[in-house]
């Protein structure tokens, strides 16, 4: 898997080994102002927002992220994709729950957010993969400009301090449905968040 | 399917990932890769990772075949998990967990699954190192280290069931406390994953792998160790579950018992009946009266009797019913 | 192999002959055989002077009971044997032994053809061999194809096996938890009231070759093992439903149609049993390190069983061997085969031990005639 990340301008590409073609911009923000904006530009269908939005809160570090965006490619070559877009299916494989609309608002943008993670993933020969997106930027450097322009907060390293900063343990809890006695071993609630997320929809 | 066709077929599903097979049973084919499928590989790695892959069957009928390998893969990978997060969240065996390897991706259908590699290579007996899955720190394997050591001629004088004699027993025991430790500690395992109501379904002394753990030590239980409680530093992990499934049924864990039973007989059969089978069910036995203790509740204790008495019956008619003709 | 197989060769006598008598099921069966001496092999085959049998055959949607197929070995047992000497050339002198099924089976028809046997012993004075019904199976598909030592599915209405051998024994690796496959799909062509002649395995065999849709069906092998009580209760229920008679109308296109759906609820059937059976041996030979499969009992002549068993092991490099009618349906040949080589090794069952037993795993005969 490749991973490039860039610590002048905060962004993060990877690919994995399997999807070659397949490349992934990451960004953290913290402070975000306008999440209730984003999210009501979302609702709207406004084409410019085709980004996934992810609320970091339910992220331990950045593995649990990777395993879902690797798995999410899997049922994507697999044509098992249950969501509208690759955007909302990146969301969507991030939780437990088979219901879409409870996943996109668990795990996505809600009102008040004030952390958030923004992925984009591109196929290099610079043809969109899903074939509902019509907007206009072609290059993950275009995508990264144009998400800073729509997303008010403040763009930091997507590393997995920062992210760990972010952990809301409790969230985790109720979203992941843990009961009462989640591992206080980090390993070991990651490999049984892990073991979730790959096998969502099963 | 011919081994070039079924790698050719993994080749296909996981582009750009070095594969090199381990071993090829009936139903699955292991290979083990250097590459994590979603974790960027680190410069000095020499890790390991598992892939498990159940190639497509010619002779089934298509959505037949389909059906089972989704059905077998993903009740493999979901009793993984279940054991991780059944295990209390904590990795003591002796506070009732089960140790396996972590699920990493999965691909249910196709066939696939990716697991943490557990174990070590152990010395070839030139006391080479080959990384060789021949030299696997299994159980089996780590058992026939030690086995070897014991000088050739008291080993081939030895037969079955011989009882061996007071002096020549004693320093074999003495220098190999730890293995009586080890089965002691296995039989613990076992006796929680049945009391997690799932059998095994083909446990063999290779599906056991143990993994180097230096910090562990058992926790203050009043086992019968004659040194200390160490058990040269390993924690066993079961591992391969394509056979295993959910049952509250007695007669379904005393055969999981009888099998492994079984199987320690037929790849070590100098010391199973007199001592490995021995440590193996006072470990069982522990298991149980560990969780009794814990939730002060003796039915647990009711619990293992039931299946000890039924391992009897098992014993005398080899395992099945009687045919009905 | 250095069994001496010739211990107890008569004085005078240049070969042995011996006649089998197998009536554990509904098939009445007579066989005489001869072994010249020394070890049986491509240079030295046992011959067969005659191999004559008799089915009791029921009316379609009945099965056959114990009572009524006891009356029909009696009725034929005597006509059978007297054929069998005739087509041989023999007469009683030249026979050494006289084999018998021992079990398992159903205790009445093994009862009435070890009457049989029990008589033609005091009667002509000659020694008795009781024999158990799958070693039968085992030994006469070894002699008759020639396999070395293949791992052996036996299946056939009373049973369902998969047995390697060690150390003088025929182990079972895996068989059913529950009901014979045979006797699943003779059950199942009851539901569908098909006939029973010749057998109601064959013509479940028929349809099922026409049969083009497959219908998902519950797998169960668990391990080494399987199930099928399940499977045929699941599948009992929807021809059920699909034939309800309530709702049974006389158009000529539902004819049409039912018979698709008969055709293609027995293809999936036997797509589904098949696949399980040929898991289990799969295992077995990755178990003991095999690379050769024997198929015997009457459910082996199955063509369709046999192809997928032959895909699964050419996968393997390695070779299938199956009997026709002759030999993997229940037989006398295969009685008075196996007896004979036990009666080599020096065993007769005196008159009080030839008590029928319809419990009698293959795992408890000892296989003297084999050293390896």
């Amino acid at each position: 898997m490749s991973f490039n990340l860039n610590k002048s301008d905060k962004s993060l590409i990877i690919s994995f080994k399997q999807f070659p073609d397949v490349e992934i911009l990451i960004l953290l923000f913290s402070n975000v102002r306008n999440s209730s904006e984003i999210k009501e530009n979302l609702l709207s269908s406004n084409s410019s927002y085709n980004y996934s939005f992810i609320n970091p809160k339910n992220l331990l570090n950045l593995e649990q992220l990777f395993s879902s965006i690797y798995k999410t490619l899997i049922n994507y070559k697999n044509n098992e994709v249950k969501s509208k877009t690759l955007n909302s299916e990146f969301i969507f494989q991030l939780s437990p729950n088979k219901n879409i609309f409870d996943s996109i608002k668990r795990f996505g943008i809600a009102q008040d957010l004030k952390d958030l993670i923004v992925l984009k993933a591109l196929n290099i020969e610079e043809k969109e993969i899903d074939k509902t997106d019509h907007s206009q930027p072609n290059s993950l450097q275009d995508h990264y400009k144009h998400i800073l322009e729509i997303v008010d907060g403040d763009l930091i390293e997507p590393n997995d301090e920062n992210i760990s900063k972010i952990t809301d343990l409790d969230l985790i809890r109720k979203n992941y449905k843990l009961g009462k006695e989640i591992s206080t071993d980090k390993q070991i609630l990651l490999k049984e968040l892990i073991g979730v997320i790959q096998l969502k929809g099963y | 399917m011919s081994r070039d066709l079924i790698e050719r077929k993994a080749l296909l599903l996981l582009p750009h990932i070095p594969l090199l097979v381990v071993s090829q049973g009936a139903e699955a084919i292991i290979f083990q890769t250097s590459v994590h499928p979603y974790l960027p590989q680190l410069t000095s790695s020499d890790s390991i990772y598992i892939i498990k892959y159940r190639p497509s069957k010619p002779y089934r009928h298509p959505i037949l075949d389909k059906q089972i390998t989704k059905h077998r893969t993903l009740n493999e990978s979901k009793l993984l998990l279940k054991l991780l997060s059944l295990s209390n969240s904590n990795d003591i065996i002796n506070d009732g967990a089960v140790l396996t390897p972590s699920l990493i991706a999965t691909d249910i259908p196709n066939g696939l699954i990716w697991l943490q590699f557990v174990g070590h290579f152990l010395n070839d007996p030139d006391g080479v190192n080959q990384k060789n899955f021949n030299n696997i720190s299994s159980l089996k394997n780590y058992l026939w280290s030690i086995e070897k050591k014991i000088p050739l001629h008291i080993h081939s004088n030895l037969k079955e069931d011989d009882i061996i004699s007071q002096s020549l027993e004693k320093s074999i025991i003495s220098i190999n406390y730890k293995i009586k430790n080890l089965l002691t500690l296995i039989g613990i395992e076992i006796a929680n994953l049945h009391i997690f109501d799932i059998c095994h379904g083909d446990l063999t002394s290779s599906n056991i792998i143990l993994q180097k753990n230096s910090n562990y030590i058992l926790k203050g239980i009043n086992i019968d160790i004659e040194n200390d409680t160490d058990t040269d530093g390993y924690l066993p992990y079961l591992i391969d579950f394509g056979l295993s499934f959910q049952s509250n049924l007695i007669e379904d864990k005393a055969v999981d018992l009888y099998l492994l039973e079984k199987a320690i007989i037929s790849t070590h059969p100098l010391f199973a009946n007199n001592y490995y089978n021995v440590w193996l069910l006072n470990g069982y036995k522990t298991g149980y009266q560990l969780k009794s203790k814990k939730l002060n509740n003796k039915s647990y204790i009711n619990q293992h009797k039931t299946i000890i008495k039924r391992l009897d019956l098992v014993r005398l008619r080899g395992r099945k019913k009687s045919m009905i003709g | 192999m250095v069994v001496d197989l010739d211990q107890h060769l008569k004085p005078g006598k240049s070969s042995y002959v011996a006649i089998g008598l197998e009536g554990s099921a509904n098939k009445l069966g007579v066989g005489l055989i001869r072994h010249h001496p020394g070890q049986l092999s491509l240079s030295n085959r046992a011959e067969v002077l005659a191999n004559i049998r008799d089915t009791y055959i029921t009316p379609p949607g009945e099965g056959f009971l114990p009572r009524d197929t006891a009356r029909h070995h009696r009725n034929w047992v005597v006509r059978l044997i007297k054929q069998a000497l005739d087509e041989a050339r023999l007469g009683k002198d030249d026979i050494d032994v006289i084999c018998f099924t021992k079990g398992p089976g159903m205790g009445a028809p093994l009862q009435s053809v070890v009457i049989a046997a029990r008589t033609l012993s005091l009667l002509w004075d000659i020694p008795l061999v009781g024999v158990n019904h799958c070693i039968g199976h085992i030994e006469m598909g070894r002699e008759i194809t020639g396999a070395h030592n293949p791992v052996v599915l036996y299946v056939s209405g009373g049973n369902t096996q998969v047995i390697a051998y060690s150390k003088q024994k025929y182990r079972i690796f895996g068989e059913t938890l529950d009901i014979a496959i045979g006797n699943c799909l003779d059950r199942f062509a009851r539901t569908l009231e098909i006939s029973n002649d010749p057998s109601p395995g064959y013509n479940i065999e028929q349809l099922a070759k026409k049969g083009k849709h497959f219908v998902e069906l519950p797998y169960t092998v668990k391990g080494m093992d399987l199930s099928m009580s399940g499977i045929l209760a699941y599948i009992d229920e929807i021809a059920n439903t699909l034939f309800n008679k309530k709702n049974a109308k006389p158009l000529q296109n539902e004819e049409g149609k039912n018979k698709n759906k008969k055709n293609n609820l027995c293809f999936s059937l036997q797509e589904c049993l098949f696949s399980m059976l040929v898991e289990i041996t799969e295992r077995a030979m990755a178990h003991v390190n095999s690379n050769e499969v024997l198929i015997v009992g009457g459910v082996g002549c199955n063509e369709r069983l046999q192809e997928m068993m032959k895909i699964m092991v050419s996968d393997r490099n390695g070779s299938i061997f199956a009997t026709d009618e002759r030999f993997c349906i229940d037989n006398g040949i295969m009685i008075a085969h196996a007896g004979l080589l036990s009666y080599r090794m020096g065993d007769t069952t005196s008159l009080e031990d030839t008590v029928c037993t319809q419990q009698y795993r293959t795992d408890q005969v000892l296989v003297k005639w084999r050293d390896d």
